[in-house]
């Protein structure tokens, strides 16, 4: 994954390059919107620009997002949020809660990622051969498909009550932390890094939060969780695995909530490996999940019917394998 | 790690710190005591080291506080060696459930494995554990923060807010620091840990707030004296909000969490709010490392 010696100067070369197209970039930002797909890919030997890949968070951020509005306000995000040419949002409803405590952890969770949404959309809308429009999102078949492969029936319905409405958060939630860590190496810039971390603190805020509500309802509840988290792990593609720098532990980039390592007795807050490091996903393994399939040359489904925005999305995304393989 | 991998790091010829830790890692799991350590020590950038070596000061720490409250127990036992200077302070716990013991074993086991972690890729530059004074510390904290009470392993309540002094900070220390890490696996690494702590206090601050007004507001006093202590910027949030809901997760209007520097960091744990400090509070002789001084 990583160039030690030679990244600076690949970078920097990449870097000059895409200098070169700034004027492009300049041209085509106005309407960046409209830029097919494959532009980005046939214009950029290395699309793995920093905007480039907080596009990609970006997809991540606004599924959430609607989820979370959607669920706690029944409304999605707003107008001016979304793009000039938005995908659609198919299903997701206000919830009807019954613990006042748990509504306003999920509002607190609905802002975070509402905010989110707008800082990237600030931070990356002005750099060259970014799509800023929100995806199509399905949140209606994309969880009774999980919900079916985790043993939950098949008719799983985040939106039907507080306890699925929690599930479907811990879907999310532990899959961002590890987007935004499998990420980390991918960005070059300070400022980028710093503000991708603390995007990664805040969701590793929600994803406690959320497995200790989880925990606090019950077996029963945990092992609905427990199964969502083994789902997920079958969807990623082995390919896709490398070795954390010094693993101690099997390779995997799921913690059960039942599972814990070192003593007996744990309820598994934070998810992590033999070094009480939270897991990295690559982007390709992100998409898995999001798409619903361990098929590697999966362009689309799940959450994401017409796929996601920007260059990398592709569950073989040629450059982020190459790097990946590196 | 895949046979492609392996394959281009061959080819790439590396004689860098991935590879050297690559193989330490996996000769040297669970190994308390760094195993072939210096090799990594000389692969990382001085400042790399510096960086780390100052987050295991707050790792040592973090485990003390958690193997004596909820195994009463110390890390120079689990270790079976002397990790250094010594610990004052800190008793067992008991818990009103299982899962919030559950909960801390989770955060306890984890802390062990930061501090097995950073000692290890720190290797023969790794940090002895500075001498630790909970006592002091926290009669410290009691005083500036007006809980003439607070003694966070006399029940459940107040070891929550204790670890949430403690681990609120290390998010906001590892965040700050990541700009500033060369190595970009150690950058993944420190991401992870930082990862973790956030999922911690994420469980522990819901925690604290579902345990209603005496614990929201202290966790208000808490927040207030590190702001107090840690320069002008406001970079702190308790767990509640002024309009009293919930605020379980210390963010910006961006919903970015803080950064703090290592400077506000140590006026902090030392509980001094100047400049130039090298000891104080919960370290009566300051850190181990280069970076001790706020």
């Amino acid at each position: 994954m990583f160039f030690p010696a030679l990244e600076p100067t690949r970078r920097q070369a990449l870097r000059a390059f895409s200098a070169g197209l700034v004027g492009v970039g300049a041209t085509l930002s106005g309407c960046a919107d409209l830029i097919p797909q494959s532009v980005g890919l046939a214009l950029l030997p290395n699309p793995l620009t920093d905007p480039a890949v907080y596009n990609f968070a970006l997809n991540l951020e606004y599924l959430e997002a609607e989820y979370y509005q959607r669920g706690v306000y029944g409304r999605g995000l707003p107008s001016n949020l979304i793009g000039p040419n938005p995908g659609q949002v198919i299903g997701g409803r206000q919830v009807a809660f019954q613990t006042p405590y748990v509504r306003e952890f999920l509002a607190e969770i609905a802002e975070d990622e509402m905010n989110h949404v707008r800082f990237i959309r600030q931070t990356i809308s002005s750099s060259p051969l970014i799509e800023i429009n929100r995806p199509t999102i399905d949140l209606v078949g994309s969880f009774r498909s999980v919900g079916s492969a985790a043993g939950l029936g098949d008719n799983f319905d985040p939106f039907a009550d507080e306890a699925s409405f929690l599930l479907g958060a811990f879907l999310f939630e532990d899959v961002g932390v590890t987007a935004y860590i499998g990420g980390s190496d991918l960005i070059a810039q300070g400022d980028s890094i710093e503000a991708a971390a603390g995007i990664l603190a805040v969701e590793a805020y929600h994803g406690g939060l959320i497995r200790a509500q989880i925990a606090d309802m019950g077996p029963a509840m945990i092992a609905k969780a427990d199964a969502i988290s083994d789902t997920r792990s079958a969807l990623e593609s082995p390919n896709n695995r490398r070795q954390p720098v010094g693993v101690s532990s099997p390779l995997r980039k799921e913690q059960r909530i039942s599972e814990g390592d070192v003593f007996p007795g744990e309820v598994v807050v934070a998810p992590s490996d033999g070094f009480g490091r939270a897991f990295g996903r690559p982007p390709q393994d992100v998409l898995n999940i999001v798409f619903g399939t361990p098929d590697k040359d999966a362009r689309r489904g799940g959450f994401f019917p017409d796929g996601v925005k920007g260059v990398v999305r592709h569950a073989r995304n040629e450059t982020a394998q190459m790097r990946n393989a590196s | 790690m895949t046979e492609v991998e392996n394959d281009r790091r061959s080819f790439l010829g590396l004689g860098s710190a991935d590879a050297a830790l690559a193989t330490i890692g996996a000769v040297a799991i669970a190994a308390a005591a760094p195993v072939g350590a210096q090799a990594a020590a000389q692969s990382l950038s001085s400042s790399d080291t510096d960086i780390l070596n100052f987050a295991l000061n707050l790792e040592y720490t973090e485990t003390e506080y958690y193997l004596r409250g909820v195994l009463g127990t110390t890390a120079d036992e689990v270790f079976g060696t002397s990790l250094g200077g010594s610990v004052k302070g800190g008793r067992k716990v008991a818990f009103s459930s299982r899962v919030h013991e559950g909960l801390f074993k989770n955060i306890c086991g984890n802390e062990i494995q930061h501090v097995k972690f950073l000692r290890m890729i720190n290797g023969g530059a790794a940090i002895q554990r500075p001498r630790i004074d909970f006592d002091a510390g926290f009669a410290a904290v009691a005083q500036a923060a007006g809980l003439p009470d607070f003694d966070p392993f006399a029940n459940e309540m107040n070891f929550f807010l204790g670890a949430m002094l403690f681990e609120d900070v290390g998010v906001t220390a590892y965040k700050g620091s990541a700009r500033n890490i060369r190595n970009k696996r150690v950058l993944e690494a420190a991401a992870g840990i930082l990862a973790t702590e956030g999922y911690h206090m994420g469980a522990v601050r819901s925690v604290i707030y579902k345990m209603g007004d005496r614990a929201r507001a202290r966790s208000i006093a808490v927040s207030n004296l590190r702001d107090q202590l840690d320069g002008p910027q406001d970079l702190d949030q308790p767990v509640v909000m002024i309009d009293d809901h919930s605020n379980v997760v210390p963010a910006n209007n961006n919903g970015i969490a803080y950064s703090r520097t290592p400077q506000h960091v140590l006026n902090i744990v030392y509980g001094n709010p100047a400049q130039g400090v090298m000891a104080g509070g919960f370290f009566p002789d300051g850190f181990n490392g280069r970076i001790r001084s706020t």
